[in-house]
């Protein structure tokens, strides 16, 4: 092999972005449906029917006069996140905890003006963190509480898991936690530290930040491996149901824990990245291709579960085939 | 099934680009390399104006076969009008004469040039200029010291100081252009009052200190026969008389010019283009390098055996889309270079295209001033954009608001670059002004999301993808290649559709998954 290097890499079943793109999203993605999870108010209304725990809309704001409901809305509520619809990469979002008289309270305890709230609102409308070009809409959503398992493991923000739903199966997972460095945000290539998962058991195996191990939650020094996420299997089931539902072939579902309301969906990816590959120390290849071989997937998501807990343990997935194939 | 449809269209794009190629080398010699000694030119002038219903007559100065070039053939493209040429102690000129032309009128001149070795000149006994004065002659200088005006003595200095500088006649030049360039110097400021009204910038001042001192100096108009351009400046320079010859030398420095790339056309300040009976003259050049003899001889063969070589020949169009087809080829051969940057090494940076079209601006521009234009402007217009932000000002109307700045920061550069003398002044006018816009932009908001790093690490990854474009984009013989042989153009398309289906790992995933690889081994 003329590059030792790479060569590794295919052994390790490492999934590269060009593969990725024209193997899996292009192949089992129609491009029809991005539409279905390039829009969170389509995206929510999909997860309702799918019978998924989603947060509580309170609101949505559609052009520049509307903006004043927000006040409204924050009166009623007090705490909730404000976020375009056709949002990516997390830009844009906002999350608000109280009111004040001159404007609303941030996370961090400061007060943002309402004229700053309202300019933030117009830069959403005219789609400026938006996919694609032109307006949007802006949701204000209820803020999720994480799960009280999360006290000494998230800091400043909502800890998610990402899983990888490979025709309505689930096929890899992490969990992802805010850091300091990461402003409290979730996002990996911020500073968040990735955490996989064992997918079988819910059960944290190794955590990276910026691709090198850790051990320790740099802002709480507690351990990030051995880990049990909480409700795993409500997590898988809700991420293979809608993984199902919406008929994208690869997708990433991003789960938030509640301490009420459990896992809630947080919002769907069409183009998942493959940083979840070094947060598990596995290629995901090996775990897409059987499944990719498999000629029909079974509607019953228990059955597709199961699938996914033996594909994860590596057995063949001979038996869950069709007699007669 | 999709792999097999791809292969059979990539091998149907090679033969075929192949064959007519080789059958265009082989059977009827096109040349693969340019003949980059020659020096022969296609020069075109196009003088556009509006009559008033009057008779006219429009005179424009030729280029003459006297100095370094002969003119081996012209043509005019002047339907209705009357033409004639004439030459006067002012130099050649063509006539165009009409009864009566209302509205406007577009005027062509084309003139296919040679440069000619002076060596071979043997019969060059035109007679040595006369010098105005010559200062070095001792009485002269007594007298210019005895009728003391300010001038006279600004003059005076100047002139000892840079004979006394000098060793010999050359470098007496070179002193003297460094000291008339100075204009804190209150000697220079004192000949710029007081000399004649039409001394106004460093190389009249030179030509008047030259002539003031003994050697004859003229001033000229001309064009720079530099590269391929639809818009060819009209520049100055000097001439000056040493050693029997007439040397052609910037006007700034004296340093001598290529003498096989400065066309002159007028001296001392003469007009290029006067006459009377119309309003709104312009005169735009274009300049073209000429494909001769091994291309010419290739064509022709080509007309014989397979016309429809000549017929689909680029060389066949007007010189003026020609040159914006030399352009328009290079850019699938930038596109690649991006595709393969960015498909198999991974290079991050904005946007699919952002890096060749920031390449084509360079290629306007030179690589080093290029870049250094465009950090400037992008730093500024990041500034800027952050200060707009702070007032509130929302999506459209902010990107409106710095492009705006954005051409006031060109304009800036392009006055202070003229003032300074320096060229690229006005090169940097046709630096794409939305392209440096949306940079901003995007890199504003990609340093707010991602940070600062994110932002920064996009940037050098576009600028570091357009040097390699840009290389493309400026190879003389790449361009040769292009223009001559376009249909090897199918070979880039089959290469970028095989690219489109490359599902290997890019370079830089390699270092993504270090950790991976390397678990593997254990």
């Amino acid at each position: 092999m003329p590059f030792g290097p790479i060569s590794k890499l295919a052994k390790a079943g490492v999934l590269g972005i060009n593969s990725r793109n024209l193997e899996f999203i292009a192949a089992y993605n129609p491009r029809r449906l991005y539409p279905l999870v390039d829009d969170k108010i389509i995206t929510k209304e999909l997860a309702i029917e799918a019978g998924v725990t989603v947060p509580d809309l309170y609101g949505v704001i559609r052009y520049g006069g509307e903006a004043h409901l927000i006040e409204e809305i924050a009166k009623k509520h007090r705490s909730f996140v404000v976020k375009p619809a056709r949002g990516s990469g997390g830009g844009g979002i906002m999350v608000f905890n109280g009111v004040a008289k001159t404007g609303l309270r941030r996370m961090n305890g400061q007060i943002m003006p309402w004229s700053d709230v309202k300019y933030h609102l117009n830069n959403m409308l005219t789609g400026m963190f938006s996919m694609g070009d032109g307006s949007d809409r802006v949701l204000i959503e209820e803020r999720l509480v994480p799960h009280s398992a999360f006290s000494k493991l998230a800091f400043g923000g909502v800890p998610d898991v990402r899983v990888i739903v490979f025709r309505g199966i689930p096929v890899m997972s992490m969990l992802r936690l805010p850091t300091a460095e990461s402003d409290g945000k979730a996002n990996l290539h911020q500073g968040g530290i990735g955490a996989g998962i064992d997918l079988v058991n819910g059960v944290t195996t190794r955590g990276v930040q910026h691709n090198d191990s850790v051990e320790l939650h740099p802002d709480f020094e507690t351990p990030v491996r051995d880990f049990q996420v909480p409700g795993w299997s409500e997590i898988l089931e809700l991420a293979s149901r809608l993984g199902h539902h919406v008929g994208l072939g690869y997708v990433g579902v991003d789960i938030v824990i509640c301490e009420h309301k459990g896992p809630t969906l947080l919002e769907l990816n069409a183009r998942p990245g493959i940083a979840i590959q070094t947060a598990n120390l596995l290629g995901l290849r090996p775990l897409l291709l059987p499944i990719h071989r498999l000629s029909s997937i079974p509607d019953d998501v228990h059955k597709r579960i199961e699938i996914a807990e033996a594909n994860w343990r590596g057995e063949p997935l001979d038996r869950f085939m069709e007699p007669g194939e | 099934m999709k792999r097999t449809q791809l292969l059979i269209i990539v091998g149907v794009l090679i033969a075929t680009a192949l064959g007519i190629f080789s059958y265009k080398v082989t059977r009827l010699g096109f040349p693969v390399v340019p003949d980059l000694d020659s020096d022969t030119w296609t020069i075109e002038a196009k003088i556009s104006f509006r009559g008033r219903g009057d008779p006219v007559t429009l005179r424009l100065a030729l280029p003459d076969s006297e100095g370094q070039f002969s003119v081996v053939d012209e043509s005019f493209v002047a339907s209705g009008f009357g033409i004639e040429t004439d030459t006067d102690e002012t130099g050649r000129k063509a006539i165009f004469e009409r009864r009566a032309q209302d509205g406007n009128a577009v005027i062509f001149y084309r003139s296919k040039l040679i440069a000619v070795d002076r060596r071979y000149r043997a019969d060059d006994n035109s007679p040595a200029p006369e010098a105005v004065s010559d200062y070095r002659r001792a009485e002269r200088r007594r007298a210019i010291q005895e009728n003391a005006t300010p001038l006279l003595v600004a003059l005076d200095s100047v002139l000892t100081e840079a004979l006394d500088k000098s060793a010999g006649e050359r470098s007496f030049i070179t002193q003297l252009a460094r000291l008339s360039v100075d204009e804190n110097d209150d000697r220079i400021t004192t000949i710029i009052e007081g000399g004649p009204p039409e001394i106004s910038n460093a190389s009249d001042r030179l030509v008047f200190l030259l002539n003031a001192a003994g050697t004859p100096a003229r001033h000229v108009q001309g064009i720079i026969l530099d590269t391929d351009t639809r818009q060819a400046p009209l520049e100055t320079w000097v001439e000056y008389w040493l050693d029997g010859a007439w040397i052609s030398a910037d006007g700034r420095t004296a340093e001598p010019l290529n003498d096989n790339r400065a066309l002159a056309i007028v001296y001392d300040r003469q007009p290029i283009v006067d006459g009377d009976g119309f309003s709104r003259v312009s005169v735009s050049w274009s300049v073209a390098r000429n494909f001769e003899s091994q291309l010419l001889r290739a064509m022709e063969r080509g007309e014989e055996f397979a016309p429809w070589v000549n017929a689909t020949s680029l060389l066949t169009l007007p010189i003026d889309l020609q040159l914006v087809f030399r352009v328009l080829l290079l850019i699938p051969l930038g596109a690649l270079i991006i595709v393969l940057l960015k498909q198999i090494i991974g290079m991050p940076a904005f946007g699919t295209f952002m890096p060749v079209l920031i390449a084509l601006a360079f290629r306007e521009t030179q690589l080093i001033t290029g870049m250094t234009l465009f950090v400037g402007i992008v730093a500024t217009g990041l500034l800027l954009r952050a200060y707009f932000n702070q007032l509130q000002l929302l999506l459209v109307p902010r990107l409106a608001a710095v492009l705006i700045i954005v051409t006031f920061l060109m304009m800036f550069i392009a006055l202070a670059g003229e003032a300074l003398g320096i060229q690229t002044g006005l090169s940097i006018s046709l630096f794409p002004l939305v392209i440096i816009t949306m940079t901003i932009e995007r890199m504003s908001l990609t340093w707010e999301e991602d940070g600062a790093s994110e932002a920064m690490k996009k940037a050098i990854g576009s600028l570091a993808c357009a040097v390699p474009a840009y290389y493309i984009l400026t190879s003389e013989y790449i361009e040769h290649i292009a223009i001559v042989f376009p249909e090897l153009l199918l070979i880039v398309l089959a290469i970028v559709l095989l690219l489109g289906r490359y599902t290997g790992y890019k370079v830089t995933e390699f270092f993504r998954f270090k950790v991976l690889a390397n678990a593997g081994k254990d």
